[in-house]
Formats: structure tokens, C-alpha cells, sequence
């Protein structure tokens, strides 16, 4: 771990020490980790920015401690288990068919924008409740949200957009929450309507956390799938394994997540002045696990910087879900959606040859590990 | 050691909040354990002053704080 100037904060970057911050609420807190970034904007920004400054300072499941994060996450846990969310796997094929349908007909098909993008942000809609009209503000929101916390310095433009769009979907979600109360339907929106209505969620604690859901439902899925079927493109022996032993799926799904983790790191804030590692970390220091960095360190994983689909997971797991009481909600419909979204896609075209000249350019930011294009031919 | 050996004064109990996101089975893998409904379950009892370590923070891990560890009558 080093204390990085550039980034203002510490980078913890190995496997142990991740885990020893991840799961050490008392010392190492998110609440209030979101504020302190947005309390670094200039004075006139920061006028501005009243509905992001509002946004952030409500407790939601990735921005609190315990208690608030105990309750809140047991109001919605049970939304989001891998039994619960089988029942979606046939809407996710259908949705990934109709996507390669439209998509495999040109020669070349780029898996980001034609695929890995539209797929979850139609499944997040379902599952939270998002209706198809507003499915493509989506994309928008999770942009802003993304550059805003990705950049160390974000300009006074993307701080007002971000600002914006909190705004509209504040609006948005609190009509949508008012809706349900008079017409339930089977959606997460409508349980977070029903526990504000029986007083166990403020109503802006549950816009907040709905909203969480949304973004942090949609871009991550996106960069896995993308970084599944670029380590894929890239390895053809890894490849024809996945073909000739197709159960390998699944771990090839988590040696991706280790290999290319889509969310590198995760904040905390420090509680107190304590020690990592026997050096001393004043309270109030930013500090950032590096999920990225401890999935590749050579103390936990042997022959760490190599994509090998065989690599077992059942003793030594990867850090790219987190870790304690922030490790993903979403994690199950994550590794549901990939499953259905590579099997479908190497159905159709079992030999992925990416397109002549590809270069990966991957964004440029520390929030989101993903691919900008990935354009591979469609010709068998 | 006798035949009555002595049990650490500390007992492991998992409430019905959990959800089976499996944190305490990675940060004390010796100690827990998923049934085949996906819930965690304590897979033996607590031994030594290390087990009660690794036991507080697999508690201290879980996302909606389903571990308690009680002291024994």
C-alpha cells in the first residue's frame, strides 16, 4: 500500500490487506466517502450541485455503516438472491437474441454498444421496474455518475450534468414510487414503495438506493461481458476449452472477474487514526482498495497475470464482488446475465475473431474497467 | 485431554436475516458453512481465543448482521 498524492488517498493494494479493510466497517466507513469527494468542488460548482450534494448525503446501501446499512439491506437482499432471480433467465435469452438477431446481420458486431450495453440495462429495468420508456436515460445517468467519481479533478460540466441528471431521476423515481403504492406490481420499485409506506425507509433513502441499483446494475454488467468475450477473443486455446467443455462457463465467468475486475476499486473513509500494515492512517483519509490490483496479487493467486479459465475458486475466492458487508447485491444477476450472454453469443459464433486492426482502448477512468469497442466478425 | 473437555464459553448463532451471501464461509472458512438452502450454518464450535477471532470478524463481515456470538450459560 502507498499513500498516492495524484489520487489523494491511500491505495491498498494487496489481497490481505483489501480484505482487512473491506471488512473492518469500524475503522474504514463509507458513509460520507461520496461527500467528501463533491466537498472538493469549487465554491460556485458546489452551489450549483444542490440535488448531488442532496443525493449523496442520504444514507444508501453503498454509502452507509451499520445500522442504517443493516436495515437497508435487509429491506432489499431478498430481491436479489440467485433462487429469486432464476425466474429471469428467460426474459435475459430473450433479450440476448433479439439483440444478436439485429446485430449479427452486418459483418462486423460490436459486443459493447450492440450487446453488452442494451442487455442489462433492459434486465435492471425489468427487475427494478424502470418502464421501457425511460430505459435510455439509463446509459446517461450511469456515464455521469461514472466520470464524476472516476476522475480524480471533474470539471465544473460534468459535475453540473451529473447534477442534472440526480435531479430528473429523483423526479422520476418519486412518481414511479407513488404509482406503485396504487397499482403494485412485481418489482423492487414496489417493495421499496411498500417499507417507505410501513415507515422502514425514508422516502429519500429509497429513491437514493433505487437509483444505486439501477447504475451500479447496468455498467458493471456491461464491462464483464465485455471483458469475458475480449480474454475469450484474445486466448483461443482458453477458448476452444470453454467450447469443448461448455460447463466451464461459470469459472471462466469468475477468472474474468479476477482477471479484469470491472469495478477496481472501492472507498473508505478512516473512522480514526489507525495502522494497515504498520503504517499510520490519520482519520479522514480517503483510502482505496484496490479490487483489481489484490485479484492479480502473487501472494494469493498463483501465476496471477494469466487468464486461465481451469483456476479453481473454491478455496482461495477473488475480491471482484468486494468483500463484507458491501459485497454485492447484485452479484447473482450478474453472473446470470453473462452466463446467458456469452453462452448465446459463442452459440452463434463459436469462433471469435476480433476485427482486423483492434486495438483495446479501454475508458479511461478508475471506476470502470471496460472496454470502450469491441468489434469481432460476424462471419463464421 | 479427558473426556470432558471444556468448551470455549462462546456459541455461534445465525438468525434468519441471513441471505446467504457466504461472507463469513470466505473470512472463516473452518467455522461456516452453507446449507443446501444457500444459509449459513457454524460447522463446529468455537475452540480457542483464534477461532473467537476469526468468528468476530466473519459477524462483523455479514451484510445484514445475521451472526451473533452469545456467551454460554
Amino acid at each position: 500500500m502507498y499513500y498516492s498524492a495524484a489520487v489523494g488517498g491511500w491505495l491498498v493494494t494487496s489481497f490481505d490487506l483489501v480484505e482487512e479493510v473491506l471488512t473492518d466497517q469500524r475503522r474504514f466507513s463509507s458513509a460520507g466517502a461520496e461527500i467528501h469527494f463533491i466537498e472538493r468542488l469549487d465554491p460556485e460548482t458546489a452551489q450549483d450541485t444542490a440535488t448531488l450534494r442532496r443525493h449523496f448525503a442520504v444514507p444508501q446501501l453503498n454509502t452507509s455503516d451499520p445500522p442504517d446499512h443493516t436495515r437497508i439491506r435487509r429491506a432489499f437482499g431478498r430481491s436479489f438472491l440467485t433462487r429469486d432471480i432464476a425466474r429471469y433467465a428467460g426474459r435475459i435469452q430473450a433479450a440476448a437474441d433479439e439483440l444478436l438477431a439485429n446485430g449479427l446481420r452486418a459483418d462486423l458486431f460490436d459486443v459493447i454498444s450492440s450487446f453488452a450495453e442494451p442487455l442489462p440495462v433492459r434486465i435492471v429495468s425489468e427487475i427494478i421496474g424502470v418502464p421501457a420508456s425511460h430505459q435510455d436515460r439509463i446509459p446517461i445517468v450511469t456515464m455521469d455518475q461514472r466520470y464524476f467519481f472516476g476522475t480524480v479533478h471533474p470539471s465544473e460540466v460534468t459535475a453540473i450534468q451529473f447534477d442534472a441528471s440526480l435531479e430528473e431521476w429523483h423526479g422520476l423515481l418519486s412518481g414511479w414510487l407513488r404509482d406503485r403504492l396504487v397499482e403494485p406490481r412485481d418489482d423492487v420499485m414496489t417493495r421499496a414503495a411498500t417499507i417507505v409506506d410501513e415507515g422502514g425507509l425514508s422516502r429519500d433513502e429509497a429513491i437514493a438506493t433505487l437509483l444505486h441499483f439501477v447504475i451500479a446494475g447496468n455498467g458493471t454488467t456491461t464491462a464483464l461481458i465485455g471483458n469475458i468475450i475480449y480474454a475469450l477473443a484474445s486466448h483461443p486455446e482458453q477458448l476452444d476449452a470453454l467450447i469443448e467443455e461448455p460447463d466451464l462457463l461459470s469459472n471462466c465467468i469468475e477468472e474474468t472477474l479476477r482477471w479484469e475486475a470491472p469495478l477496481p476499486r472501492d472507498r473508505r473513509i478512516a473512522v480514526e487514526e489507525t495502522t494497515l500494515d504498520g503504517i499510520i492512517i490519520n482519520k479522514g483519509d480517503k483510502v482505496y482498495s484496490v479490487l483489481a490490483a489484490a485479484n492479480r496479487d502473487p501472494a494469493h493467486f498463483a501465476d496471477p497475470d494469466t487468464f486461465n479459465i481451469h483456476r479453481s475458486f473454491t478455496t482461495k475466492h477473488h475480491a471482484a464482488f468486494g468483500r463484507g458487508i458491501h459485497f454485492c447485491l447484485g452479484a447473482p444477476v450478474a453472473r446470470l446475465e453473462a452466463a446467458i450472454a456469452v453462452r448465446q453469443l459463442l452459440d452463434h459464433i463459436p469462433r471469435l475473431r476480433l476485427a482486423p486492426q483492434f486495438r483495446p482502448k479501454w475508458h479511461d477512468i478508475s471506476t470502470h474497467r471496460g472496454l470502450t469497442t469491441l468489434p469481432i466478425l460476424t462471419a463464421a | 485431554m479427558n473426556e470432558e473437555t471444556i468448551s470455549f464459553p462462546v456459541t455461534i448463532e445465525v438468525s434468519d436475516e441471513c441471505l446467504g451471501t457466504a461472507q463469513c464461509v470466505m473470512t472463516a472458512p473452518g467455522l461456516f458453512e452453507l446449507d443446501d438452502a444457500e444459509r449459513s450454518r457454524p460447522r463446529r464450535a468455537i475452540q480457542d481465543d483464534a477461532d473467537l477471532q476469526r468468528a468476530r470478524t466473519a459477524a462483523r463481515s455479514c451484510p445484514t448482521q445475521a451472526i451473533a456470538l452469545l456467551p454460554n450459560e
